[in-house]
């Protein structure tokens, strides 16, 4: 996650979830992959074969519902890996807050709101799962 | 010879007719091969065209003034004679020579020949490569590629002649390519080069007469399509807005050009209609390409589709895409200007970055900071003023400015030099847009001359080398890694070498027909230590690299190993080592056979990652090793078992419970100096652990004697470490540490 990328996003953004979208970026590291993205436990998406694109390090982008009662858990199955990663996004969320990444959508903008997970396989095979902002890809 | 390649004889009459050519000679003429169809070696002597000699003319023989001349192995120029010359009197000054790079072809006999040669004009890379088409009454196909990674250039006054050793896609005793090019003045016609194949030997092979072609290496076709409501990128004035590059006006198919790739454009012109607001996917852009891509077959051919869109479902933050990864790839890809749509010199950079970025894609180039993730991978280059790196993402470590503005202020609008190697001689299939899938053959071999070039431009050489190039199985591999700063200049400081530290990054490819990126066990995240280095000082380091944190143990095959190292300059340089081949020799008695599944153990190669440990997580290794030390104590594995156990005995362990509770193992300096001692001193000739291990190892017992008040003996190990060093006339920079 690239710092410079940082946005604005206010201290209240990771508070509390609101009407919005949960994205889901799976990034490097995917080769042929089984993947399924839970929340709270339950499968929300499910793919098979999934791949990088290594011309712009994205293998999909997962969008989902954000759950409006309370930040939910978010996990991240590699079938063929056996690799699982679970955050509690309100937590990371509040943390990546802390750090100056945006976790939402500008103060005052009607953009809905956004929440940006990456996940990322090393070339190690270990699966990291974490808040992001938007990078420019080209 | 019975033979059915490119590049070995044929008859005993066209063997005669070629070597009746020599390089004070110029061919003019082809001669006719009766076209009976390819062998399968083109640098065979069979496919040659050959031709009687011609003399030189009195304009070969004037003295050269442009870039090869600089080259020349003439050390005198003769004082050219007056002679009467008739009307119109000559110009006062010699006009200077044509370039010898290029790309040429020879006649379609048999096999046809297109051959490239890099060795003058723009950031030359002192190589030779070409690929082979084998001819046939109905069908041109494909035959093989090869390239020459470090050439030897000689210049006289009427030839070049440039002659490596290739390597090749097919297999063929005849290596050796010497090709030899006329020298002829600017405005006259550009000579035809002769490439004659030869064995190691010497031993004569095919002979290839090919006619220039172009001053390109390659030529790709493009075409270019547009969506509706978008206005195509057209050029950028470099001078708008700071950089690290020359000012001039580049378009797309001009940054290509810079990099000798020749951008045809095609026409196209499509305008693609779509719906307001639409959102492309890999889908729709895969289904418009076929489309709307009049050239597009599925089939390789230097032919690549680049679409100007608004945006993409990723989002607003991709600016293009290369989505073709789908059957043959890598034909398409596509620019989103959503973001960048205004005139602004920003987005007008943007524009041809992206553009060049995405093209750079379809030439199979990865980011530089993915290049661990191709097949086979080699180490990022996060720190590439590079047309493939991420602004972003621009990193030269050491300290140096990164980041977005630090990599537009020194970005000199080109690609890296291993990028532009891959794009002029890359293996065909590498290249070629519908050949290999993507990131598949993108690591180009490292040439032999990049250590030559980058050094010559850094004032550093990266040098590395196996302590034992050929080892039993199962024995511990170091590498001898050294890095030399022939000018003076800040580098990492010696102990910062070691792959542990990240700044010197390891490929290994294994017999089995893999390459793995050597990644430590432990890695140290330390700030850079810099320190000022120069008049050729030498600084070494040993590294044990047996055991990987992915693959485990890494040496566990029999067979050859190519070994190659990478080295990230605080000021952005990335130097890349020459190869060193290791070749680990199969066990020979049951001695080396029980001592190799001893040591090949998991848990063996982490203990001897640690030097030796008390945790019981790694009892198997550690019992491994003292087994290796009590029942094969002659064996030249048992220096390193000791050199483990006697390193742990020599320090405190900490041991943690599960109740929290800290249990502590004082220093057993009795152990320690035994095991060590036996190492040493079974080290201080030509055999055991390398000499750098061996001086470590000396003044780590001392700092060791030291903590336990024991000086006298401490500063005898110590006076020890520097009288071995002194007498094996080890580096100044190692004599140094051993002072510190």
């Amino acid at each position: 996650m690239s710092r410079s990328d940082a946005g604005s996003g206010s201290a209240g953004h990771a508070a509390e979830p609101g009407p919005g979208a949960l994205v889901v970026e799976l990034a490097e590291g995917f080769a042929g992959d089984d993947v399924t993205v839970l929340i709270d436990g339950e499968q929300m998406w499910h793919r098979n074969g999934v791949s990088t694109n290594y011309s712009v390090g994205i293998a999909d982008v997962v969008r989902l519902p954000m759950p409006t009662k309370a930040w939910p858990t978010v996990e991240v199955q590699v079938g063929r890996r056996a690799a699982t990663r679970r955050v509690d996004v309100g937590e990371t969320a509040r943390a990546a807050d802390g750090e100056g990444v945006d976790v939402g959508a500008e103060a005052g903008s009607e953009a809905p709101r956004e929440l940006r997970l990456r996940a990322r396989i090393d070339p190690a095979g270990t699966l990291s799962l974490g808040v992001a902002s938007e990078e420019t890809r080209y | 010879m019975t033979v059915m390649e490119p590049n070995a004889p044929v008859t005993d009459a066209e063997l005669a007719t070629a070597d009746s050519a020599d390089t004070d000679t110029v061919d003019t003429t082809v001669h006719m091969e009766p076209a009976t169809g390819p062998r399968s070696d083109p640098s065979a002597p069979a496919a040659a065209s050959v031709a009687p000699e011609t003399p030189l003319t009195a304009d070969d023989m004037s003295p050269a003034n442009g870039h090869i001349a600089a080259e020349t192995t003439d050390e005198i120029t003769p004082i050219p004679i007056p002679r009467p010359v008739p009307f119109p009197q000559p110009m006062p000054f010699p006009l200077p020579y044509r370039m010898a790079s290029g790309r040429y072809r020879s006649r379609p006999i048999g096999y046809q020949l297109e051959l490239r040669v890099d060795i003058d004009g723009t950031r030359p890379l002192r190589r030779l490569s070409g690929d082979y088409y084998s001819i046939s009454e109905s069908a041109v196909t494909y035959f093989g590629s090869w390239t020459v990674d470090a050439v030897t250039v000689r210049t006289s006054r009427s030839h070049v002649t440039v002659v490596g050793t290739a390597r090749t896609t097919w297999p063929t005793t005849f290596t050796i390519a010497t090709v030899t090019i006329p020298r002829a003045h600017l405005g006259r016609p550009a000579p035809a080069a002769t490439l004659q194949w030869s064995t190691p030997s010497g031993a004569k092979g095919a002979r290839y007469q090919c006619m220039w072609e172009s001053t390109s290496f390659r030529t790709v076709e493009l075409e270019e399509d547009c969506e509706s409501g978008v206005a195509p990128f057209r050029s950028y004035d470099t001078r708008s807005l700071p950089s690290g590059g020359a000012a001039r006006t580049l378009s797309v198919a001009g940054a290509f050009a810079e990099a000798g790739v020749q951008m045809l454009d095609t026409g196209g012109g499509n305008v693609v209609n779509t719906p307001s607001g639409y959102l492309w996917t890999n889908a729709s852009l895969h289904h418009a390409m076929q489309a709307h891509f009049s050239r597009w077959q599925e089939r390789p051919q230097y032919k690549v589709w680049l679409l100007h869109a608004r945006a993409h479902e990723y989002g607003v933050g991709l600016r293009g895409i290369m989505f073709d990864q789908q059957g043959l790839q890598r034909q398409g890809c596509a620019s989103f200007y959503q973001a960048i749509s205004s005139g602004s010199a920003q987005n007008q950079r943007e524009r041809l970055y992206v553009n060049v970025h995405e093209l750079g894609h379809c030439f199979n180039l990865f980011h530089s900071f993915h290049k661990s993730y191709m097949n086979p991978p080699l180490p990022n280059r996060p720190g590439a003023l590079s047309w493939m790196n991420y602004p972003q993402n621009y990193n030269p470590g050491g300290g140096a400015p990164s980041g977005t503005a630090a990599f537009w202020a020194a970005f000199g609008f080109e690609f890296d030099t291993l990028e532009l190697a891959h794009l002029r001689h890359g293996f065909r299939n590498a290249v070629i847009m519908g050949g290999n899938p993507f990131g598949t053959g993108a690591a180009l071999e490292v040439g032999e001359e990049f250590l030559d070039r980058v050094s010559d431009t850094s004032g550093l050489r990266l040098s590395i080398a196996p302590a034992d190039p050929r080892p039993l199985l199962g024995m511990p591999i170091v590498l001898n890694i050294t890095l030399t700063a022939e000018r003076t200049q800040q580098v990492h400081r010696r102990d910062q070498l070691h792959p542990k530290y990240g700044f010197v990054h390891l490929a290994v490819s294994r017999p089995r027909g893999d390459v793995i990126v050597y990644q430590p066990p432990v890695q140290h995240c330390a700030d850079p230590a810099l320190v000022s280095s120069g008049h050729d000082d030498v600084l070494p380091i040993s590294a044990y690299i047996g055991y990987d944190a992915v693959v485990g143990q890494l040496f566990d095959d029999p067979g050859t190993y190519r070994i190659r190292a990478s080295y990230a300059a605080p000021d952005g340089t990335m130097l890349v080592s020459d190869t060193a081949t290791l070749r680990v020799v199969a066990p020979r008695t049951s001695s080396d056979d029980q001592v190799a599944d001893l040591l090949l153990r998991d848990q063996a190669g982490m203990a001897l990652t640690l030097l030796g440990s008390d945790s019981p997580y790694l009892a198997d290794g550690t019992n491994a090793l003292e087994t290796v030390v009590a029942e094969h104590g002659e064996h030249p594995a048992a220096v390193f078992a000791r050199l483990a156990l006697g390193t742990n005995a020599a320090r405190p362990f900490a041991e943690v419970d599960a109740t929290g509770a800290v249990r502590m193992r004082e220093r057993d300096l009795t152990r320690a100096d035994e095991l060590l001692g036996a190492a040493v001193d079974a080290s201080r000739g030509d055999s055991g652990l390398d000499d750098l291990t061996v001086y470590e190892t000396l003044g780590y017992l001392a700092s060791s004697h030291d903590a336990e008040g024991d000086t006298d003996r401490a500063r005898e190990l110590r006076h020890d470490a520097a009288t071995l060093a002194e007498s094996k006339h080890a580096p100044t920079s190692v004599l140094r540490s051993l002072q510190e």
